[in-house]
């Protein structure tokens, strides 16, 4: 790989950063929607009281002011205090990190493996019977948002059954002992987790068909046959290589998604991760909070896809001559 | 992969799997008797001085003691810290005596030094749940188990002293500066309950507080637990990781109230709140732009006859409500305004033309709309986003039509609500409002110093309307030391706020709420028999709540056999695969 192609995509990331970070400070002041509207009115606070809070929350002085001491703070990774729990917004995010990277970590793993199987099977057999229920199964997955399974398997199985809990982290106030503890955390996770990998298994396959039928009129899939390897082989060693490149991309940025969690399934099923610490940030107008999530999930889908950028580069010599 | 190593691994994760389980049940196997409350809002703040949401009052009743206590039958006052008191002749001056031997949670003596540090410093910086009840009152200690209160005016409210008292020993080193950003991890408690562990987003778990002076409660525990709808919420409870929910939506409620839902009974508490179209009467001063046919008492009379109360109870309530036509002041029903049937406000679109009509207000120009010296008779209706509001809407604005009235509808979340009411830049908007004990505070909002004067503070005042004859008798009763003239005197002030009728009150709905039968019993409600269990002025159904048979509560479920079950179906698959392959030819060579 040249170091000419690492440079331009670094910087061409690097950009889009910046853009991220500018672009962040005005969406949130441009909506028609008062920051300190809950404080406002009906004497809430003393007028010496939101004084100090609009010091503190950076909302003094003229825009261009609030976006110099918006930059600093950024680079400081200070981003100030939730208005909502009045704790420091960093804090708050780190605090909920490792339950969304569990959950949308584990969720996404089985979302490629299992998507990624399937959809190299049904191109392989095009126009097979598994071919034709999965194809089906996919875009019925595909098009339906995955909150709805997540209210599906929330009221038939968690509800009607009890067989696993309705919502949350944990079990409240038991301990089982680390491993009792885990198991406990897993089996908290495993219907958000089914969600999630329902609602999103669907692209995967259809992506990975649609390029395993497009590698299947190749020419070096004829060679390798007329070399007399096995069929297997040309699928494995031939085959499915090419066709993956395209889910390399898709793959990356799932993996950026990780960060910015499962807004509607961490919803649903109550589950406190920064999908969730998001949808209440929206909904309690928390400016610092948001501003930081958005921040935090538009720079790991970013990341993600200056790695997509590499191993592309890796993966297929066409990418990097054509640099 | 090698068949053997594929069964290898199944094995061994089953053998791990039971052995795990077989730990996990001899740790669970507790004998607590816990009490898990569903609620769809997470605590904004333990800390007193900074929250305001129903859920932290609801935590402060469990865990903050108070001079004095409410009864759950009729709210009267109870000891609490004080085990008794007295009044000077004028009124104004109370003494305090502490019970003997007082502790908060962490063993710490609880004396009369902290009542008054209490008092004193929340008035001196202003606490948000403090400043109201304690503006007219200074306190100091006598001894050690005395403090005395004094008012600086008549006040009909005291003895009744509810305002949390906190431990000085924690606060004192806590400066005014830092006290916002105070997360009141502390867990120091002179409530029933003391916080045992805290999962923000997640649970409060809160321990029987040993130190605790009153009744010992049967619940060992109670557990608060976040979820993001109303429906996972229910779906726990019939699940049975939930032992009692609030703000069960009215479908569902109503399948529990009819007896469809095993195991599961409903319960619709009243505690006066009420919701309303608050109609801009065009006295704020300097700001606001009401519409000028609302400054006429004829039209908000019409608009209170146009509107079909009944019709809405049954709609949007679903019958969890009544109709009302005055406000609200008090949780405690005997409070309400004395009015006949036939006198109250009806649907009586008739009666509301003919006022109209009166008022000068005619369709001159046939277009549906009637208009007065060339201005249309066309509100700006501010909508609250809130399931009830939104729904209520369409009946409003389509009854107001009907009577010649048209209406333009705007929605807004409650803050950004609350900030437009405070420019007074309205015409007609919808809200609500769940009133304290005491009538004195919901009577305080409509009095002339509430209206709003400066967006930035805004005012309680959202009708923006005034009226010299309420605000004396505001006054009145609020140094009026006898109840029956208390009351006489509150009752001549509904009967100024129904003629001149600056709100449509529309109704006065119930808090919608469920508990597991099969599981416990003692649901005290706050007051007897119509009031809340949960979330009510006092909190007392957690010192009361009883186990049916041996053993109430939310044990853990049956976690551990599912993973085993998960354990080996995973197992069992892996085997499968391995074997699959075996008779793959085309794999095997």
């Amino acid at each position: 790989m040249s170091r000419r192609y690492l440079l331009k995509k670094v910087i061409g990331a690097l950009l889009t950063l910046s853009g991220v970070v500018v672009f962040n400070f005005f969406l949130f002041r441009i909506i028609d929607r008062d920051p300190l509207a809950k404080y406002r009115g009906r004497s809430k606070l003393t007028l010496e009281q939101r004084e100090t809070m609009i010091r503190r929350m950076g909302l003094e002085g003229s825009k261009w002011d609030q976006f110099v001491v918006y930059v600093k703070s950024v680079f400081r990774l200070d981003f100030g205090r939730s208005f909502d729990s009045t704790q420091p917004v960093l804090g708050e995010i780190t605090a909920r990190l490792p339950a969304t990277l569990f959950l949308v970590g584990v969720s996404t793993l089985l979302t490629i493996c299992i998507g990624l199987y399937i959809g190299t099977k049904a191109g392989w057999r095009r126009g097979s019977r598994f071919d034709r229920t999965s194809t089906s199964a996919a875009m019925v997955l595909y098009s339906t948002p995955e909150f709805f399974f997540g209210m599906l398997l929330l009221a038939f199985v968690a509800g009607r059954t009890g067989w696993f809990p309705t919502g949350g982290l944990r079990s409240v106030g038991a301990n089982y002992g680390f491993v009792g503890n885990l198991l406990d955390r897993i089996h908290h996770l495993v219907l958000p987790v089914l969600t999630l990998t329902l609602g999103y298994l669907g692209s995967y396959a259809l992506i990975m068909r649609t390029s395993m039928i497009e590698t299947l009129g190749e020419d070096y899939l004829v060679t390798a046959r007329a070399k007399g390897l096995r069929d297997s082989e040309v699928m494995s060693r031939h085959a499915v290589p090419n066709a993956l490149l395209p889910s390399v991309s898709l793959i990356a940025i799932s993996c950026g998604f990780v960060i910015g969690g499962a807004i509607t399934t961490e919803t649903v099923f109550s589950y406190p991760g920064l999908g969730l610490a998001t949808a209440n940030a929206i909904r309690n107008n928390d400016l610092p909070m948001l501003q930081a999530l958005f921040l935090f999930a538009s720079a790991a889908v970013i990341l993600f896809n200056l790695v997509a950028d590499f191993v592309y580069a890796l993966l297929d010599p066409r990418v990097r001559r054509a640099e | 992969m090698s068949r053997r190593a594929l069964g290898f691994i199944a094995t061994g994760a089953l053998g791990f799997g039971l052995l795990a389980a077989g730990l996990a049940t001899n740790a669970s196997a507790q004998d607590k008797l816990v009490f898990s409350v569903g609620v769809t809002q997470d605590i904004d703040s333990l800390n007193v001085t900074v929250g305001y949401l129903v859920i932290d009052f609801e935590i402060w009743n469990l865990t903050l003691p108070s001079l004095t206590d409410r009864s759950a039958e009729d709210f009267s006052t109870l000891p609490s810290m004080a085990e008794s008191w007295t009044a000077s002749d004028d009124g104004l001056t109370w003494r305090y005596k502490l019970r003997e031997g007082l502790k908060w949670s962490d063993g710490e003596p609880m004396t009369a030094d902290d009542v008054v540090y209490t008092i004193t410093r929340a008035v001196a910086d202003g606490w948000i749940n403090h400043r109201s009840d304690l503006a007219n009152i200074t306190a100091t200690a006598i001894d050690s188990r005395t403090v005395q209160v004094v008012s600086a005016v008549p006040d009909p409210k005291l003895p009744y002293l509810g305002s949390y008292i906190l431990p000085k020993h924690v606060y004192e080193k806590i400066s005014t500066e830092e006290m916002p950003n105070y997360l009141a991890d502390d867990n120091v408690s002179g409530g029933p309950f003391q916080i045992v562990e805290r999962k923000e987003g997640e649970f409060v778990r809160l321990a029987r507080n040993p130190n605790w002076h009153g009744k010992k409660p049967t619940i060992d525990e109670v557990v608060f637990r976040m979820y993001e709808t109303a429906e996972a919420q229910f779906n726990a409870l019939k699940a049975g990781d939930l032992d009692a929910i609030d703000d069960v939506p009215v479908k569902l409620f109503a399948s529990v109230a009819a007896g469809e839902v095993e195991n599961i009974i409903g319960l619709a508490g009243n505690q006066g709140s009420f919701s309303e179209l608050a109609i801009n009467s065009g006295c704020a001063k300097g700001i606001g732009d009401g519409h000028v046919a609302l400054k006429d008492r004829k039209v908000r009379q019409a608009i209170n006859w146009a509107i079909d109360r009944q019709l809405l109870v049954d709609k949007i309530l679903s019958g969890f409500g009544v109709p009302a036509v005055s406000l609200i002041p008090s949780a405690n029903p005997a409070f309400d305004m004395k009015i006949s049937a036939d006198e109250a406000y009806s649907y009586d679109p008739a009666k509301a033309n003919a006022l109209l009509d009166e008022a000068g207000w005619k369709d001159s120009n046939n277009d549906g709309v009637r208009d007065k010296d060339g201005v249309e008779l066309k509100l700006r209706y501010y909508d609250r986003s809130t399931a009830g509001a939104t729904a209520t809407t369409p009946f409003l604005t389509g009854w107001l039509k009907d009577v010649g009235i048209a209406t333009d509808v705007k929605t807004f979340d409650e803050d950004s609500l609350i900030a437009e009411q405070s420019k007074s830049e309205f015409d007609l908007y919808t809200w609500g409002w769940t009133p304290y004990v005491d009538p004195d505070n919901m009577l305080s909002y409509f009095t002339t110093s509430q209206v709003p004067t400066d967006p930035d503070v805004g005012g309680y005042n959202d009708a923006n309307w005034c009226n010299d004859e309420f605000d004396a008798l505001y006054l009145k009763q609020n140094s009026e030391l006898d109840p029956t003239k208390r009351a006489e005197l509150i009752q001549q002030m509904h009967e100024i706020f129904f003629d001149e009728a600056p709100y449509a009150v529309l109704y006065k709905y119930d808090n919608l709420q469920a508990f597991r039968s099969d599981r416990w019993q003692n649901f005290t409600r706050q007051p007897s028999d119509v009031g809340p269990v949960l979330f009510s002025q006092s909190s007392p159904v957690y010192r009361d709540l009883e186990p049916v048979g041996t053993r109430g509560g939310s044990s853990g479920t049956n976690t551990m056999i599912i993973v085993i079950v998960a354990l080996v179906v995973a197992g069992g698959v892996l085997v499968a695969l391995a074997n699959r392959r075996k008779e793959d030819p085309d794999d095997r060579q």
